[in-house]
């Protein structure tokens, strides 16, 4: 599929990371799977596996959004940010691929995810509240990295 | 006599299960194995060239009191007699096969009536979620609240202020996927385009076996160069 080169310059920055990882490009990588909606203007990719954190990525010519777990819109950037902003984008998807990942949930309206790193520092956190909770009963899951760096 | 314990026809009634003058049917087990026979033995008469097995059907009806029916037997042992016998075979016949075709006019029937509601919910114009989703104003390609799936993102879905609403994607509480009304407000710090908090209009879910199609026609509307 020939993609819109506001989607491509995306993709290839997406790239560019995976590069440095030593994996398979992101379209040619077997770790994703093309959503069936998936078109010229839009490119939405699911990460899914048991041991790992599941995502997904969307691509559009407005910009990028990821659902990280539970979290919607975890990370959501406007093609302008893209473009003025490529280092730190292609610094969050190291992040995402790199990092020992922590997931904390209070109930079914809060989430927070961890990001860590080698050193076990945290390094980024994303928090998800989508209505009022108690600080009771938390649930925790936590993930290796996809790649190592 | 009551038994206490016991109830219904095998009180009062005959030995075989029920009062009247047919102690051998009206219900009972043995009734009916009695009934299986005769059916036997009515077959065996249509070709048997003796009568034999029509006087004995006709015996027995007689003795469960069932004259008309003795009856009909006996003219089974006279030439032609057969032919009487025929509505009372055929409508056997046709009970039996009322009994096997019941299932399957019943799973049919069930489609026939799923089909009918799909298409009454289609021409009312579905649930609530799906009518905020098709709808011009508030849909999934408005130009206020649109989702890029359907290459219309909507001005007030974009972010980067204190208040965000739109569509977007998500989870109901079965874990199906498909789309929201998502209202979010606040902004991160660290990236303006994310609400600090989020609420889901309720009843807005579409699932994607609706949402996907839908989009499917936006889609190709915009590339035809309309407004979806």
């Amino acid at each position: 599929m020939e993609f819109i080169i506001e989607i491509k310059e995306q993709i290839n920055l997406i790239n560019e990371v995976l590069i440095d990882l030593k994996q398979s490009l992101l379209l040619d990588n077997q770790d994703f799977i093309l959503d069936e909606m998936t078109a010229e203007r839009y490119l939405k990719l699911k990460y899914i596996s048991p041991n790992h954190i599941n995502f997904i990525i969307t691509i559009t010519p407005f910009g990028t959004n990821i659902d990280v777990d539970r979290a919607m819109e975890a990370y959501d950037v406007g093609k302008e940010y893209v473009n003025n902003n490529k280092t730190d984008y292609k610094a969050f998807f190291l992040t995402l691929f790199t990092s020992r990942i922590k997931v904390e949930y209070f109930g079914s309206n809060y989430t927070k995810i961890y990001f860590y790193d080698d050193s076990g520092t945290c390094i980024k956190t994303l928090k998800f509240v989508t209505g009022l909770y108690l600080k009771i009963g938390c649930k925790i899951k936590e993930y290796s990295p996809i790649y190592t760096k | 006599m009551r038994i206490p314990g016991l109830s219904g026809s095998t009180q009062d009634g005959a030995y075989f299960g029920s009062s009247g003058s047919d102690a051998f049917s009206g219900g009972s087990s043995t009734g009916a194995t009695l009934d299986y026979i005769q059916e036997a033995i009515d077959w065996i008469g249509v070709f048997d060239p003796t009568g034999i097995a029509d006087f004995t059907n006709g015996t027995l009806f007689t003795i469960r009191g069932d004259y008309k029916n003795a009856a009909i037997s006996y003219a089974g042992v006279l030439p032609g007699g057969d032919l009487l016998k025929a509505g009372r075979l055929g409508a056997k016949m046709a009970a039996r096969a009322s009994l096997i075709a019941m299932p399957i006019l019943v799973k049919e029937g069930k489609k026939v009536y799923n089909a009918i509601q799909a298409g009454r919910r289609a021409a009312k114009g579905g649930t609530f979620g799906e009518k905020l989703f098709l709808s011009e104003k508030f849909g999934i390609t408005s130009t206020k609240f649109g989702n890029s799936a359907a290459f219309a993102k909507g001005t007030l879905n974009e972010g980067g202020g204190w208040f965000k609403a739109g569509w977007s994607t998500g989870q109901n509480a079965a874990g199906q996927w498909g789309y929201k009304f998502r209202i979010g407000i606040g902004s991160s710090v660290t990236n303006p385009n994310v609400a600090k908090y989020h609420m889901y209009l309720p009843k807005s879910f579409v699932p994607n076996s609706f949402a996907n199609p839908s989009i499917q026609v936006k889609r190709s509307l915009f590339n035809l160069g309309l407004k979806p």
